[in-house]
């Protein structure tokens, strides 16, 4: 009964954690919005992924950090306390929350391994100086150019492209595929598609958060050395072979499109013209120094409190078991 | 990938045609029969015989020509009518886009995702800027 009860405590505090974390989150996904318009588009990515990935950590930190050592600190093994119907329902809640975002993550991985297979099955390995990922040239009547996979990413060209592009247009784009790779863009995407709500507020800031993402990939391309002028001739090109495709495509398959896209092409378009008449290069943003330090400062924060925290957390969850 | 008609040893590739192609497939449905000959002085001199020679030949192994002998020339004429092309090509890239629909869940990164009216004016804009870019580097100091 002891762990059973501490299971369903997690996962209810869990569920009440998330839900009271979105709800407070919330109102303010405008504002952030708002604000990653200010900031570079590589600290844009990251408050806007910040954002969108708090209220599941925060919970997950209640729950596991929180609520799971106080039970075991306070609770007497011989408890004689049983599951109610309240605790009983919260824990069905957070079972749920838990159960959706699984089988998301396991769907999404299962269809990326099947799609680089099936690609692969279809392509010839290409030989290129200075990439480290795997790269194929994947024979396919519509123009692609993408990186796939998490774990063991690969990138994946389609002839058309690869004939089209020069070989320092090639460079360029590859340049942007590498540095979604450098960003964990593929892992990130995972996770906020597994965590995805059916509300306008946290849609809007996904679509953001690639156009943002788009754009950092873009700059650290440009920064790690590939030419601002040939990464926007190579978009040019790459995006009137897809547009040649896609007219065909119709109505009938626009529901295909796939997730988060639209927005960016024009966004990266304009800002890589701004790049171009300005001659600029991108400012190198504190990405890794201030995360490291905010993790630094939580878990510092968290082992300081922990002892004084224990014991109204497990008077809170006295009164949620009663 | 590729979908594929048998038509004697040729076969016929929807892959997109590139612009030439496309224009001397224009001419063609215009015409019905056409020799090299014909679409050389059709193009008034713009591109060399043996180019509209070549062009026409590609079409035929493609599968998008057939043609027959008459005294030392080839008369070519498309191997189906524009609509029928145009019928096919929609089907092969729908149906390319519905066996992708099996993986819409997969995580990738595209380089570019759909283009929009929006985007291409925009990358029109794009395009004249990096003309002009290039321009610029072209020119000796």
């Amino acid at each position: 009964m002891f762990y059973l009860l501490c299971v369903a405590l997690c996962l209810g505090v869990l569920f009440l954690a998330l839900t009271t974390a979105l709800v407070g989150c919330f109102p303010f996904s405008n504002l952030i919005r708002r604000s990653a318009t200010r900031a570079t588009a590589a600290s844009a990515a990251d408050m806007m992924f910040g954002f969108r990935i708090a209220p599941f950590a925060l919970a997950t930190i209640v729950s596991l950090g929180l609520a799971v050592p106080a039970f075991l600190e306070f609770e007497p093994r011989s408890t004689r306390e049983m599951l109610d119907w309240p605790l009983l329902s919260l824990a069905v809640g957070g079972a749920s929350v838990l159960l959706v975002i699984l089988l998301r993550m396991a769907m999404m991985l299962r269809a990326t391994w099947n799609l680089q297979h099936h690609w692969i099955e279809n392509s010839v390995s290409l030989d290129l100086d200075g990439v480290r990922c795997p790269v194929y040239c994947v024979d396919r009547a519509t123009s692609l150019l993408a990186v796939t996979g998490i774990f063991r990413p690969r990138i994946f060209i389609s002839a058309d492209i690869a004939q089209a592009l020069t070989r320092h247009e090639l460079a360029a784009a590859l340049g942007h595929e590498l540095a979604h790779l450098r960003s964990f863009d593929n892992l990130k995407q995972l996770l906020l598609r597994s965590i995805a709500l059916p509300f306008a507020g946290f849609r809007d800031m996904d679509r953001a958060w690639v156009s943002a993402s788009e754009i950092a990939a873009d700059e650290d391309a440009v920064r790690s050395g590939a030419s601002a002028l040939e990464l926007s001739s190579a978009l040019v090109k790459v995006a009137r072979l897809s547009t040649g495709m896609t007219v065909n495509l119709g109505l009938a398959a626009s529901h295909l499109v796939p997730y988060g896209c639209g927005a960016s092409t024009s966004t990266r378009a304009a800002h890589l013209s701004k790049l171009l008449a300005h001659d600029a290069t991108p400012s190198e943003p504190i990405r890794g120094l201030a995360l490291l330090t905010a993790g630094l400062l939580l878990l510092a924060l968290y082992c300081v409190s922990l002892s004084a925290l224990l014991p109204a957390v497990h008077d809170a969850l006295e009164w949620m078991v009663r | 990938m590729w979908l594929k008609r048998q038509s004697g040893e040729r076969e016929l590739s929807l892959s997109p045609l590139g612009n030439l192609e496309t224009e001397v497939m224009e001419r063609t449905w215009a015409r019905e029969e056409i020799t090299v000959r014909d679409l050389h002085q059709e193009l008034a001199g713009r591109l060399a015989y043996t180019t509209v020679m070549t062009t026409l030949d590609r079409l035929y192994k493609k599968g998008m020509l057939s043609r027959r002998k008459q005294g030392q020339a080839f008369l070519y004429s498309p191997a189906f009518t524009k609509v029928e092309y145009q019928a096919r090509l929609t089907q092969h890239v729908l149906g390319i886009a519905l066996e992708d629909s099996k993986y819409s869940n997969a995580v990738l990164s595209r380089f570019v995702d759909a283009v929009s009216a929006t985007d291409a004016k925009m990358l029109d804009q794009l395009d004249e800027l990096v003309k002009a870019k290039r321009r610029v580097l072209r020119r000796p100091r």
